[in-house]
């Protein structure tokens, strides 16, 4: 008979570390810490007696030190008399700036080729997969450098722009593309552009509550609010309205007043012809026609005749108000009377009807004594925005806002070439969604928009998000081959010219690195919070 | 029966015979409508894309119809143009740049008499390359595929037969160190000792192997080698004095024919503005054309003969250079103790100040004495560095048996990165498998470690770790420690690209249910032979899309070499654009440039799809 004892206690001996699976992992690490400490130990101590030995100790104070430069391109105020450190910033500001520009228009040619790609339509689909593999094969450098060879050399000299000359500018005289970049009219922020910007932001906070107020709605009673259209109002409407009142308060204020109510009559006719003749697509076209009609018998026809009497009850302010709006439009009926003359055979009656109102309306302007012209004088208004238009003086354009072929070739390339991948991304994400949702969806009777907007895309973006927000760093990151048309960002600046006077390789490197890897850290960061709050529920 | 058959008035009792579908609903028509005209929307999108299309092909058709494939510059392009009396409106395109520059752009600055190398060497990439891709080829090949990296580095860069051979043999070394340690103390002794015993062969041996064999058959040769230089020089200068004669006579020649040139384009211009052209127009159009044929001609021969000049001047300074140096060696090495003696003796009595300086930019705190002394030393050492290196290269160039060294500064166009690229993605591949495996180890410190360096270099653009690699790497090794440019570029892009391709393997071994690595653990392998068999094969197979991508991301940004003043084929654009024959053209070149780029790319993206058919197991 056997007796069961324990084991004796095992010792520890040395080869254990080597040989016993459960020493043996903290053996490797700590081989492994100690070449790891040496390497880097290794590393530093060459570059602490290598940099000593040229009489370059590490030190940052360079960036204290007068930059000596100019930059083509500022964001926030900076001359060659400030530091390397402003300087640095400066470019930070431009690399931001083109990183920001070139997301928003990627993220809007992928959605769109993505989509695109994905239809029935095989012309369509086949140019979208010739632009995105046509982008993804070819590298980024070539296409920056083919857009700004493009730019520079195919564009008009500004001295062409002389009257008579060979070019002419866009968009009614106020934008001119020339070979030194783009003329665009510059906003100049006058004393009262903070309250502008207070109502912007008030009015985008009003979409964010109407929009959760909405979706609350929809989800308890089932109600669909017009998001998208009160959207659309809410951004645009009170920001007009407060930039009509701050340049002229009572011309601003009727002329708010007219368009408001104009507005109300256009939706307020065309939902209740629309009620009464039910859905059908000819109806909408009635309703459209009514509202129109209606709205016009309001601003073209009863708003001049309260102009007209306003201005003889001795209001003069309101009636030159009045009067302004009355010209302005008498202008759009003109408009509209060329494209309904055109279809006059047709609709002999709604040419009718255009005709007499514009006549009436010009025979009440003819006969308002506009009492205070002054008001009326541009050079009375002060609008909190005002806008500098590009001007021919001399061999250059002055005033308006340049926009260098740089930043145009690195912003259109980047958005190009990563919107390819976005459209990649945005295809897989759909294809991802698997049929049986969308057929789903068609079974309980939601009609095509709807699936979309309800049932596929809240799916397909959770597929799609974390992939754009990895393009998007890819992107920034991309922002650095500025170097290939010498636009002035944080590489240009801080890992270039500072770098070349200062002779401080080391230390501008690592503080460019250092900003990349910032930028990079924060965005990934932003991209694990969303993945974990999007993240399948599942039980 | 009979009741059921009378309830029913009418009871077909043959088939119809087939009719064919509606017109509308079959062929062509049917296709069109469902594809193209389905609904409003598609329509529209149908116009926009025809016009779209319609677009391009008419811009583009004329442009490329037009286009010219024979001049010398882009003035005699345009002279062409006019007088084919070419709408200025429509252009024409100017491909006789790419047909003047294309061996550039293909070698860049290689010498022409050396171009067989690189071309045996790209040959012989596709006889390696075989096996890897198409796995039913001979598996002896892979021995082939094995040697041929140090093979195409020799051939490329040239130097003695030798080194490529003590590379190789560090392998072995390192391989029977292995074996050997793995015998005496298990196989983690095995591997350290293998790899310290190839480090230290490659690091101090190799040099040490591969100077003694040069100094041994240099000293063998010096006096043959003397004789050779000799006769050489001399017959040096006859030859260039011959070449330069011809050129002269060309030049004139050359000359001759532009004048004919430019008075047949005047006449021409003449002939399309007084409109009574219709005789003599074709008449001078082919006379242009013959013209510029014979332009054409003469200018490469005397391109040709600028070459073949210049490579007898540079071998010319070269021989004289090395003869010099050659009589000078005795000298020489009976002074070089003397000369690193007295600059180290020198080096020694410097002040304190300054003792430690290697430049004289270092001292600005100095005082002037200390500055003086700090000039001498410098001097001397410059004078004992700059003797051992004339010893040495003088051995190395008399002593060399094999091929003729390339710089690397006189590799570009494609072949810089085709070099890059393969070198990136054969290297990479390896290193990104081990970085994931290390990202997903239980190892903590490993773990954190592999993490660190994955984020580190992938929050940071590649133009950054570039200029890193220009400015930098020097302070990070030891003093004297001056590699290859190309070299850093190689192992910074290696590394760049393994961090991606270590995030794409990452998600394939995410993907790998747990399952697996159990039961290779319940078979009972350990670590590497679960990862080796089980794991890996999976995961990569289901990387391998990823893999491609980053390997197709890593061609195309060996593009941005150019900003740190390598000559790829972006810069050699550059240099062309700003060239005075062919300064205004740019269409053609990014044409020519991005089709080669798209052909390499496109492929490889094509052959990862077929690689991902082909491993599809599931839902055969």
């Amino acid at each position: 008979m056997s007796v069961l004892t324990d084991p004796p206690k095992p010792s520890f001996r040395l080869s254990q570390l080597l040989y016993d699976t459960r020493y043996r992992s903290l053996t490797i690490q700590v081989f492994a810490l100690l070449l790891i400490v040496a390497l880097i130990a290794f590393l530093v101590l060459n570059v602490i007696t290598n940099l000593h030995q040229i009489g370059k100790d590490i030190d940052f104070g360079f960036l204290g030190v007068r930059a000596g430069y100019d930059i083509n391109q500022m964001l926030i105020p900076y001359d060659s008399s400030m530091t390397h450190g402003r300087a640095a910033l400066v470019g930070i500001c431009n690399t931001l700036l083109v990183a920001a520009m070139g997301c928003v228009t990627a993220t809007v040619i992928g959605v769109l080729a993505g989509v695109l790609r994905l239809s029935k339509n095989k012309i369509v689909a086949f140019l979208m997969s010739v632009y995105v593999e046509s982008f993804r094969n070819v590298p980024l450098v070539l296409w920056i450098l083919l857009v700004y060879a493009v730019l520079t050399e195919s564009t008009p000299q500004p001295r062409d722009f002389v009257e008579g000359g060979t070019a002419s500018m866009w968009f009614l005289d106020t934008i001119a593309v020339t070979n030194r970049g783009v003329f665009v009219p510059m906003p100049v922020f006058g004393s009262g552009a903070l309250v502008l910007l207070g109502v912007f932001v008030a009015s985008l906070i009003g979409i964010f509550g109407f929009r959760s107020y909405a979706k609350g709605l929809q989800q308890n009673t089932g109600r669909i609010l017009p998001v998208f259209w009160v959207s659309v109002g809410l951004l645009l409407l009170p920001v007009i309205a407060t930039y009509l009142v701050m340049s002229n308060f009572w011309v601003g204020a009727t002329l708010t007043l007219v368009n408001l109510v104009t507005l109300a009559i256009l939706i307020l006719v065309f939902q209740v012809v629309r009620q009464k003749l039910g859905s059908a697509g000819w109806a909408t076209l009635v309703a459209a026609i009514a509202a129109y009609a209606a709205a016009h018998l309001w601003a073209g026809g009863v708003a001049p005749v309260l102009t007209g009497a306003a201005a003889f009850a001795g209001l003069p302010t309101t009636g030159s108000g009045f009067g302004i709006l009355g010209s302005w439009l008498v202008d759009i009926a003109g408009n509209l009377r060329g494209w309904f003359g055109a279809l006059s055979p047709r609709y002999p009656f709604i040419t009718g009807i255009d005709l007499g109102i514009g006549k009436l309306i010009q025979g009440v302007l003819q006969t308002v004594p506009i009492s205070n012209a002054s008001l009326i004088d541009p050079a009375n208004w002060t609008p909190p925005v005002t806008f500098s238009i590009p001007a021919l003086g001399g061999f250059n354009f002055d005033g308006g806002l340049q926009v260098r072929n740089s930043l145009i070739a690195l912003w259109l390339a980047l958005s190009l070439y990563t919107g390819a991948f976005i459209a990649e991304g945005v295809r897989a994400g759909i294809l991802a969604i698997s049929k049986g949702q969308s057929e789903a969806a068609f079974a309980l009777g939601l009609r095509p928009g709807r699936t979309m907007s309800l049932v596929i895309l809240p799916q397909a973006l959770r597929v799609i998000i974390p992939p754009l927000i990895s393009q998007y760093l890819n992107l920034t990151k991309n922002s650095s081959l500025a170097i290939a048309v010498s636009y002035m960002d944080v590489r240009a600046t801080l890992g270039g010219i500072t770098i070349n006077q200062t002779g401080r390789e080391l230390e501008g490197i690592l503080l460019l690195g250092g900003f990349y890897l910032f930028v990079s850290i924060v965005i990934s960061v932003g991209m694990n919070a969303y993945n974990r709050s999007k993240i399948l529920k599942e039980r | 029966m009979a009741d059921i058959a009378a309830s029913l008035t009418y009871v077909r009792d043959t088939m119809i015979p087939q009719a064919a579908p509606p017109t509308r609903e079959a062929g062509l028509v049917k296709w069109v409508r469902e594809n193209l005209f389905s609904s409003w929307l598609n329509v529209i999108l149908t116009a926009l894309a025809i016009f779209v299309v319609y677009k391009i092909f008419w811009g583009v058709y004329p442009w490329l119809s037009n286009s010219i494939w024979n001049a010398g510059s882009l003035t005699e392009c345009r002279e062409i143009l006019a007088v084919n009396g070419v709408d200025p409106k429509e252009g024409g395109a100017c491909f006789a740049v790419i047909r003047d520059r294309w061996v550039q752009f293909i070698f860049g600055f290689y010498p022409s008499e050396l171009y067989w190398r690189p071309i045996l060497a790209f040959a012989l990439f596709f006889v390696a390359l075989g096996p890897v891709l198409f796995p039913n080829m001979s598996r002896k090949m892979l021995a082939f595929t094995a040697i041929y990296p140090f093979l195409a580095v020799w051939l490329i860069w040239g130097g003695a037969f030798w080194s490529p051979l003590l590379v190789l043999a560090g392998f072995a070394i390192g391989y029977v160190a292995f074996i050997y340690g793995t015998r005496l103390g298990g196989p983690a002794l095995g591997v350290i000792g293998g790899v310290a015993v190839a480090l230290i062969w490659w690091l101090v041996l190799t040099p040490l192997i591969g100077e003694g064999l040069n100094r041994a058959v240099g000293s063998a040769r010096l006096d043959s080698a003397i004789t050779t230089l000799t006769d050489r020089t001399a017959a040096l200068a006859p030859e260039m004095a011959a070449i330069e004669a011809q050129m002269e006579a060309l030049e004139a020649q050359i000359e001759q024919e532009v004048a004919v040139k430019d008075l047949l384009v005047a006449g021409a211009a003449a002939q399309i503005e007084t409109l009574i052209s219709a005789v003599v127009l074709p008449w001078i159009r082919t006379a242009v054309a013959a013209s510029i044929d014979a332009l054409t001609g003469l200018r490469a021969q005397n391109n040709d003969l600028a070459i073949a000049l210049f490579q007898t001047q540079k071998e010319s300074t070269e021989v004289r250079t090395l003869l010099s140096s050659i009589t000078a060696l005795p000298d020489l090495e009976t002074n070089l103790p003397d000369l690193q003696m007295s600059a180290a003796e020198l080096r020694a009595e410097l002040p304190a100040a300054v003792a430690e300086f290697t430049t004289l930019d270092a001292a600005t705190a100095a005082t002037s004495e200390e500055k003086a002394a700090l000039r001498t030393t410098l001097t001397a050492e410059a004078a004992a560095i700059s003797a051992e290196k004339t010893i040495r290269l003088t051995y190395a160039a008399v002593g060399r048996i094999g091929l003729k060294p390339v710089e690397s500064s006189e590799i570009g166009g494609f072949m810089l990165a085709f070099i890059i690229g393969v070198s990136g993605i054969t290297l990479s591949l390896p290193l990104g498998i081990l970085l994931a495996l290390g990202r997903q180890s239980h190892l903590f410190i490993i773990q954190k470690v592999c993490v660190g360096f994955i984020e580190i270099i992938r929050g940071v653009p590649l133009i950054v770790w570039l200029f890193t690699a220009q400015l930098l790497l020097n302070y990070f090794l030891p003093k004297g420690t001056n590699f290859d440019l190309m070299l850093r570029v190689i192992i910074m892009v290696t590394l760049f690209s393994s961090a991606y391709i270590a995030e794409v393997v990452r998600g394939g071994l995410a993907a790998l249910p747990k399952g697996q690595l159990e039961a290779a653990d319940a078979m009972g392998l350990n670590y590497w032979q679960a990862m080796q068999l089980i794991v890996l094969p999976q995961a990569l197979k289901i990387s391998i899309p990823g893999i491609v991508n980053s390997f197709i991301g890593l061609f195309k940004d060996t593009t941005l070499v150019t900003f740190i003043g390598m000559y790829d084929p972006i810069g050699l654009v550059a240099t062309t654009r700003a060239s005075t024959e062919w300064n205004g053209v740019y269409w053609e070149l990014y044409i020519f440039v991005g089709l080669l780029f798209f052909a390499f790319c496109f492929s490889m993206g094509r052959y990862s799809l077929h690689l991902e058919r082909k491993l599809r197991r599931e839902n055969r």
